[in-house]
């Protein structure tokens, strides 16, 4: 059974395309990552999605309900912690999170002890009548986090849950996204931490210039980079490597130069490196370093896209 | 939908309630127009038969509560280029219900701060009658809901902030200056005295000068405040419409 | 200084409703308030201190920038670590804060003085003393407020008190006789007073010594004042 369906989604604004003939079905309960540089236009399908926006072209259809037909009944559905925290700066933590809380109709039997829970659990408790202006960026993330966790939407989207969180509270945010999924919500992550949407996504969509360009389990999509392996060469010179000719090596599947680091996608690599290193010589590049690795999800973006995600 | 309505109505008084300093800086400007300005200037003016402090009270109110009036325009604006108004129109509730959530709320809000300074006057002048004071705020409340929905409308069809700070001064400056609530008719210049006529604030100033004083309101005067307000609501909505459901901001 | 003159003649628009303001205050509310007053000419009376408001008004928007730089963008931080003294950073400031105020209001300044016959070059002069030394005290006291407050609601509450006080406390909308006895000293001892009876003096044709004196004095200690001030904010 599917939560959330896009159907062949386009929304423009002016004559840019943000979201281009995008085509996607989130299983109900699944936590589906949504990996993308910025301006692939994640946030544009989540706002598409929550009824801010309507659809130039196709169709979402969440939970039975058309987003241009029965937005109402959609937003009822939904919770989003946005990636730049949103809430009245004047008000204090407490203010915030109990405005929300009523807003979404969380019950008033429950929502005292769901409030006091969520901010004992996130270290919000002790700056609760703070005023959210004055908390530092990583605080005031927690807080925009600390909404979801309180209303606990039967779809709950994260942008960037964890941008300016410390290590700790990153694991303790990834820990309550998944219990959030284990009582059952979908969630939505749109993230550009490859180790956020690896750890956390059953499924990975990844996004660029607005379209679905790879779809799958964080497993398939490194299998699906031909060999699973990346070799890694740190040239003296990027500039003068060959890409066209490194690639014509049996075994290599697609080469990328990012950061000047070449990168080579390739299946038994420890055979293939001294080929590689010899072609390169006849090139006249030096190796500074070389390395090689299994792919990861990073390699399968900078496949996909051609660009790294940071 | 009853409850989005509400706790949007009380999100708007809860901001206002946060920032006390700005209410106090608001009052103590109140209380030396009331105390300093008009006394002084009552002593100054020597028109026969005018009694400026008397007719200056009742025009503070009005200007005041005209004044936090247009303030919603400047929220609503802040919240569109800061996002909020992202997080806003995801929250269970219709757009109706939100923007007359909003246009509520602020001429609430309006009433929260004025409400005080009214009763201050009400004393002060001796206005004692029950049906003649509610009456008045009545009024001042339909005054605020018409100036909130102008200032909203303001605030989705401008896009550029410098052109809309600018256009909300110039709007709150002409529907203040060129009306009835600071003085009377009688001692404009005939253009000043021609343009007065068409604004709210001329409208409400009257309207509530005569319900206080005892008299009745003109219905052409009620009448053109309720067109005010009808004419406004109904721009602030379909110019917020097309604004949040479009995507206008991006 | 350069870049505080810029800020102003890109914002056109906003120079432009300074002097619109100004021209509804002095020729609206001025001229039915004149008619009220059969002692004396009203509207000449109110001429000066309508531009006076005018300059005091641009004037505070040095302490607002400042208070916005250091407690909200933290500008500030980058500003003092450019390769400029900290003193000549602070008194260019307090420099630019004075130039924006007299030329944001010049349009009005020159229809007041045309308001008065017998103009003279030094009529222009004096007016121009006038306003540089009132926009001095004025810049003066909107950095000290920016610079002594740390929370927005302490500074909105001091900047409204200083303004309501400069205002509404001295001579421009009423003449001292008109004051209580018990708030005459509040009204002899401000700086807007001062301004504004020298500012009607110089119109008048005549050099008012001992006030320009006064005036000068207190603007030139509250303009040293808030620089030792701003100076010891910036070393932090």
């Amino acid at each position: 059974m599917y939560m959330i369906t896009f159907s062949g989604l386009t929304k423009t604004f002016k004559s840019t395309a943000a979201v281009n003939d995008f085509t996607l079905e989130i299983k109900d309960g699944e936590i589906m990552g949504l990996l993308g540089p910025n301006g692939a236009g994640k946030t544009t399908l989540i706002l598409t999605m929550a009824t801010v926006y309507q659809p130039t072209r196709g169709s979402v259809i969440v939970d039975g309900y058309d987003v241009t037909t029965r937005p109402t009944e959609i937003r009822s559905l939904i919770g989003i912690a946005f990636q730049d925290p949103r809430f009245d700066r004047l008000l204090s933590v407490l203010d915030v999170l109990e405005w929300h809380a009523k807003i979404t109709g969380v019950p008033s039997g429950e929502r005292v002890q769901r409030l006091e829970s969520v901010m004992r659990r996130l270290g919000l408790w002790e700056v609760r009548r703070q005023r959210t202006w004055s908390l530092s960026g990583g605080m005031k993330k927690k807080v925009e986090d600390a909404k979801i966790f309180i209303q606990c939407p039967r779809i709950a989207v994260f942008d960037e849950p964890t941008a300016f969180l410390d290590v700790p509270s990153r694991l303790l945010v990834w820990d309550m996204i998944k219990e959030l999924q284990e009582e059952g919500r979908t969630v939505i992550l749109a993230t550009n931490m490859m180790d956020e949407a690896e750890r956390l996504s059953e499924r990975v969509a990844i996004m660029n210039l607005g379209g679905l360009v790879a779809l799958g389990s964080p497993s398939d999509l490194k299998q699906k980079v031909k060999g699973s392996e990346v070799l890694e060469i740190k040239p003296t010179d990027p500039g003068h490597v060959d890409l066209e000719r490194l690639k014509r090596i049996h075994g290599v599947s697609k080469g990328v130069i990012s950061n000047d680091i070449l990168k080579l996608f390739l299946s038994r690599g420890r055979e293939r490196i001294p080929r590689v290193i010899d072609e390169l010589r006849q090139q006249g590049v030096e190796i500074e370093s070389l390395f090689l690795k299994e792919a990861t999800l990073e390699d399968v973006f900078l496949k996909y896209t051609g660009s790294n995600l940071s | 939908m009853t409850r989005g309505f509400y706790e949007l109505i009380l999100r708007e008084i809860r901001v206002l309630v946060k920032a006390p300093w700005v209410v106090c800086s608001r009052g103590l400007f109140f209380l030396i127009q009331i105390f300093v300005f008009a006394v002084l200037m009552d002593r100054v003016v020597d028109a026969p038969n005018f009694d400026f402090f008397a007719y200056y009270s009742i025009g503070t109110i009005l200007v005041t509560i005209s004044s936090i009036a247009f303030l919603i325009g400047h929220d609503v604006y802040e919240e569109a280029e800061t996002g909020l108004l992202d997080y806003l129109l995801t929250l269970p509730f219709s757009r109706r219900v939100y923007i007359l959530g909003r246009c509520v709320g602020g001429a609430f809000r309006s009433m929260i701060y004025v409400t005080p300074m009214f009763g201050l006057v009400a004393v002060i002048r001796g206005f004692t009658g029950a049906v003649e004071l509610l009456g008045a705020l009545a009024l001042l409340f339909v005054l605020a809901f018409g100036i909130t929905g102008l200032s909203i409308t303001v605030a989705v069809t401008i896009r550029n902030q410098n052109r809309f700070d600018i256009t909300l001064a110039l709007l709150e400056l002409f529907m203040i200056r060129f009306s009835t609530a600071l003085y009377p008719p009688v001692f404009m210049p005939s253009a000043v005295a021609t343009v007065s006529v068409f604004s709210p604030v001329t409208l409400t100033s009257d309207a509530v000068r005569a319900v206080l004083q005892g008299g009745e309101a003109s219905f052409l005067g009620v009448g053109g405040l309720i067109a005010f307000v009808i004419v406004f609501f109904a721009a602030s909505t379909a110019f917020y419409f097309k604004r949040i459901e479009g995507g206008y901001f991006h | 200084m350069q870049r505080d003159l810029k800020i102003l003649f890109l914002d056109k628009l906003t120079l432009f409703i300074i002097f619109l303001n100004f021209s509804i205050e002095l020729f609206v509310s001025g001229l039915i308030f004149a008619r009220m007053v059969s002692g004396f000419d009203y509207f000449l009376f109110i001429a000066p201190g309508a531009n006076l408001m005018t300059a005091l008004v641009v004037a505070f928007q040095a302490g607002r920038e400042l208070f916005v730089e250091r407690a909200l963008r933290d500008l500030s931080a980058y500003h003092v670590t450019l390769p400029v003294p900290r003193r000549l950073y602070v008194a260019a400031r307090i420099a630019a804060g004075v130039a924006k105020a007299v030329i944001a209001s010049t349009p009005g300044t020159l229809v007041v003085i045309f308001l008065y016959p017998n103009l003279t070059v030094f009529t222009f002069l004096g007016v121009y003393l006038v306003l540089v030394l009132f926009s001095l005290a004025g810049v003066a006291f909107s950095i000290m407020t920016a610079v002594v407050s740390r929370r927005t609601e302490v500074f909105i509450t001091l900047r409204s008190t200083i303004q309501l006080y400069l205002s509404f406390l001295s001579t421009v909308f009423y003449p001292l006789e008109f004051f209580p006895p018990v708030l005459v000293p509040f009204v002899l001892a401000n700086p807007k007073t001062w301004a504004v009876q020298t500012f009607r003096e110089i119109v008048q044709g005549n050099w008012p010594v001992q006030e320009l004196l006064l005036l000068s004095a207190t603007s030139l200690f509250l303009a040293i004042m808030a620089g030792i001030i701003y100076v010891r904010a910036t070393k932090m």
